[in-house]
């Protein structure tokens, strides 16, 4: 079928725009958009044809709270940055070397690590729940996650060389086969902490991938750039 | 786009620019601007307040991360936003199945004949205007699909109607609505 004869192309955006198309409509067109910059704009035409009809709504105040949240996401609010400091960056760094040579093995040495640690007199940090290794093909680890209490932990490790106009991007694989979900962008260096509530309730049970993107990521919120790994998480208790 | 719509934008791309460079004020401005009816839009669509916060919540992160791509191409900043919260939501529709929640809320067959919007009777946007000048069916159907997320599939049930005839006065609907929209 020919996408981008214009009388195809622009019935096919017109179904996307109004919301009619299949979920499955809706994926394949998705990655077509990706293709063909033609069919984008037919979308871009017919969105701005139909959104003014939002104009009609009446608005609904969000609670304070959304604010909030979207604050503490960005990671702007100060509890989550004490929260940060309270399990500290690197504090599984150490195993980095022996987490390249395999996941299992990390999972021994996590489980055991922390058996060996003194309970301390405040309130102990989390245990580590479930751990992903995004492993590159040369076999180095360029990042750690840890879900880890209430919170998913990033911690940049051999992160692989991109220029200043590329991020990186973390994408959930659902298990579905539905289309990628961006978790968000990856750090280059050092560690940022994601809530584990906001992020989709399957993540444990899905598979991770990293594509790298222009800076700021995907503008599609589909992966638009190579994807340089993936990886699966390893649950060591419930999550 | 009226002048007052324009200067809106106007205010929003600066924003949005200053966004681009992390700066905190603007995006929180932007969200004050915005929120509520971004908020409407999802409430309407997922019928589900919960569900519709974390897809606007979702919506302003990644505006933080991707306010450098919104180009003026894609139409007002408005027309951006309001196209990721509805993109959203319609996948979250066609993923969750969450549609049944609207059961009680859809408008009924037998209000297929107003003569305007249902949400509104004092816009006078030409959008409007060429709204009203369709069909009752056509405007009908193109209010179930774009405002509460309906498939063609989901809209004969819903007006039990033919697939064909729901089809038919969608496309003609739409083909009306733009020829009236840039005549």
């Amino acid at each position: 079928m020919n996408y981008l004869k214009s009388e195809l192309a622009e019935e096919l955006a017109k179904r996307y725009v109004l919301g009619t198309m299949s979920a499955g409509a809706r994926r394949r067109f998705n990655q077509l958009l990706m293709q063909h910059r033609s069919l984008q704009e037919w979308v871009w035409q017919w969105e701005q044809l139909l959104n003014p009809m939002t104009e009609s709504l009446p608005e609904i105040t969000p609670d304070q709270s959304l604010w909030q949240r979207i604050t503490e996401r960005l990671g702007w609010q100060s509890a989550i940055q004490s929260a940060s400091q309270t399990a500290p960056a690197g504090r599984l760094g150490w195993l980095s070397g022996w987490i390249t040579a395999g996941a299992a093995l990390l999972v021994a040495v996590v489980i055991g690590w922390q058996s060996l640690q003194p309970q301390p007199s405040i309130t102990p940090p989390a245990a580590v729940n479930a751990v992903a290794v995004l492993q590159t093909e040369l076999n180095k680890s360029a990042w750690l996650l840890q879900q880890r209490g209430p919170k998913v932990n990033v911690t940049a490790q051999q992160v692989p060389s991109s220029t200043s106009a590329q991020d990186f991007e973390l994408w959930m694989l659902p298990q579905s086969g539905k289309a990628p979900i961006s978790l968000g962008l990856l750090p280059k260096k050092g560690q940022l902490a994601w809530l584990k509530s906001k992020m989709p309730d399957e993540l444990f049970n899905a598979g991770l991938a990293v594509s790298v993107e222009p800076k700021g990521g995907s503008p599609t919120g589909a992966p638009t750039g190579p994807v340089i790994l993936t990886a699966n998480w390893i649950t060591l208790s419930g999550v | 786009m009226s002048s007052n719509n324009e200067k809106l934008n106007q205010q929003y791309l600066k924003w949005l620019y200053a966004i681009a460079q992390k700066d905190r004020q603007a995006f929180q401005n932007l969200y004050e601007a915005s929120a509520g009816k971004l908020l409407a839009i999802a409430c309407k669509l997922l019928n589900r307040q919960d569900l519709a916060e974390e897809i606007v919540q979702d919506t302003y992160i990644k505006v933080w991360h991707n306010a450098a791509t919104y180009h003026t191409e894609r139409g007002s900043v408005m027309t951006w936003l309001v196209s990721i919260v509805r993109n959203r939501c319609i996948d979250e529709l066609r993923h969750q199945k969450v549609h049944h929640n609207h059961s009680n809320d859809l408008p009924l067959p037998a209000d297929i004949n107003p003569n305007v919007l249902e949400t509104a009777t004092d816009n006078d946007s030409k959008l409007y205007r060429c709204m009203d000048l369709l069909q009752g069916a056509q405007r009908q159907t193109i209010q179930l699909a774009y405002f509460y997320g309906l498939t063609h599939q989901e809209i004969m049930k819903h007006l039990e109607a033919p697939l064909g005839s729901i089809k038919s006065w969608i496309r003609r609907g739409l083909e009306s609505l733009k020829r009236c929209v840039k005549s």
